[in-house]
């Protein structure tokens, strides 16, 4: 019998044979309904913990976010503008990648028998990486007082979450000194060392530009249009900024020639890179601790017609007492100052 | 030929009629075809019952698998916290800068190294004082906890920590100074 009768064989015999035919349908059955529950369950488990790890990976991201998010806000100034408002200025620098948006401005104020606090909702303040920004904010804390004194505290809130406190500006202990000392006499102070003077020319250009001459020694004050050049450093103790209008001038007093001779020269703007004075004048902004140059050559008041000195040829040599009359705001509200303590000699 | 097709269908005629009444091995077919059928049908009875069990295990595997995902998702920042000493009250500003929206408050403690106070009705209010029942992204609101009776007010200078459960079960802290 050959190998293939004798499966021939076994393959009828097993055909004819109902016998156990139930059982292999039940096992197979049974296998099959576990591979397909089994299969089933495996591969939706495996979706669900697709899900939490992508959960757990947006939720690190997240984190590092937060971590990442590097924010220096600095020089902030403190002005109570008027009755339960006050103004908060600050520089924000953003040094890292990412980008920054700012939500909320908390500030905080007290002082011996005050404490308040507030919010302001910010809209639309983004900082991106590697920017800056200059933010100004009013915000109201009631009880607030233009004539009180206050300690403020403020921090930013961003959209991560993280909480970023404004540091104020800071001082030396030289500015600190210097700020005390024109606290009683005014907030402006004047660099005495750089007092210049220049002619005018025809096409309102400064000359020598910019380096000027000495203006404590003029010459030929009564035949050229003269300009003058001070310096300014605002040092207001609430770090406030200072607003020059067109009524600040600078008037010359020879007592010596009497009947209070005096000579006017009223602010102008002048173009920083070519010297070139501007035909029209736009307040000028002194911002706390920034020396700023300010000049003087027009005989009007918001006009750039040159100026001379009204001296006659018998009256020079004359001394006079220089004096800056700045008048503007400081903040928000009317501010004004005279500096004296200048005096220059006018040779011809 | 035709007459040898008659006698073939009177061959099979006989086969039938044989086949219906002989009545050896016709119980061994009927409790064959029966046990097969019971099987399947057993069988498929299993099938539903599994499928049902495994259901109700997705079902609940799903359930706390949001849960956590939500959990994961929550995230509150603390903008400010600040205690009024003549009213004896907390105010605590908070954010919700997770990515979830419906973020609630459920449990708020208060607490620091010897002592602790639990407030279990919180009343969060947006920052414009209308009533929240939960916070969604990026909103702002608050809420106060009032320390009514005085050994349990807070004092000014100290510091205490709190810890906010949410409704979800997630915890945030923070440390602030009365």
């Amino acid at each position: 019998m050959t190998i293939r009768l004798l499966l021939r064989k076994r393959f009828r015999k097993l055909t004819a044979n109902s016998k156990g035919f139930s059982s292999v349908i039940g096992t197979t059955f049974m296998v099959l309904v576990m591979m397909f529950l089994s299969t089933s369950v495996f591969m939706w488990t495996l979706s669900q913990n697709t899900l939490y790890n992508e959960a757990i990976r947006e939720k690190n991201q997240l984190e590092s976010d937060v971590l990442s998010e590097n924010v220096q806000v600095t020089n902030t100034t403190y002005v109570v503008v008027s009755d339960n408002n006050v103004k908060v200025s600050t520089d924000i620098t953003n040094p890292g990648s990412l980008g920054v948006q700012f939500t909320t401005l908390w500030a905080y104020a007290s002082n011996a028998t005050y404490t308040g606090y507030n919010f302001a909702n910010l809209s639309n303040v983004n900082v991106k990486g590697g920017a800056n920004l200059f933010l100004s904010v009013n915000m109201t804390i009631a009880g607030l007082r233009p004539t009180g004194a206050y300690s403020f505290a403020s921090w930013l809130i961003t959209g991560r979450g993280n909480v970023v406190p404004l540091q104020k500006a800071t001082s030396s202990y030289t500015n600190i000194v210097t700020s005390n000392t024109t606290q009683g006499i005014g907030a402006l102070m004047m660099d005495f060392q750089n007092f210049t003077y220049y002619v005018v020319n025809a096409s309102k250009y400064l000359n020598p530009y910019p380096s000027g001459y000495n203006a404590y020694y003029i010459q030929n004050a009564r035949t050229s249009n003269i300009a003058f050049k001070v310096f300014l450093t605002n040092f207001d103790q609430d770090k406030r900024d200072i607003t020059l209008t067109n009524g600040s001038e600078l008037f010359i007093i020879y007592p010596s020639r009497g009947n209070a001779l005096s000579d006017i020269w009223y602010i102008v703007n002048v173009d920083g890179t070519t010297g070139k004075i501007q035909d029209s004048f736009s307040s000028l902004t002194l911002r706390y601790n920034q020396q700023t140059p300010v000049y003087f050559a027009s005989s009007q008041r918001g006009n750039t017609v040159p100026a001379t000195s009204s001296l006659t040829p018998s009256q020079v040599p004359a001394i006079g007492a220089v004096n800056l009359a700045l008048v503007g705001t400081i903040g928000d509200i009317p501010f004004g100052q005279n500096i004296p303590f200048v005096s220059i000699e006018v040779a011809s | 030929m035709k007459l040898k097709g008659i006698e073939c269908l009177d061959m099979d005629l006989r086969k039938v009629w044989k086949l219906l009444h002989e009545r050896r091995a016709v119980s061994t077919v009927v409790s064959s075809v029966i046990l097969t059928g019971a099987v399947i049908a057993v069988s498929f009875v299993v099938l539903f019952w599994a499928q049902y069990r495994s259901s109700a295990y997705n079902a609940q595997y799903s359930e706390a698998m949001n849960a956590d995902i939500a959990k994961l998702k929550e995230r509150l920042a603390f903008e400010y916290v600040f205690y009024n000493s003549s009213a004896k009250n907390l105010s605590v500003y908070i954010m919700n800068c997770g990515r979830i929206n419906k973020t609630s408050v459920q449990t708020v403690y208060v607490s620091n190294a010897t002592w602790f106070f639990r407030f279990s009705s919180i009343n969060l209010k947006f920052l414009n004082g209308n009533n929240a029942t939960g916070l969604d992204m990026g909103e702002e609101g608050y809420f106060v906890l009032p320390f009514v009776s005085p050994s349990d007010s807070l004092v000014t200078g100290k510091s205490y920590s709190i810890k906010i459960i949410t409704g979800r079960g997630s915890t945030f802290d923070h440390t602030f100074i009365a």
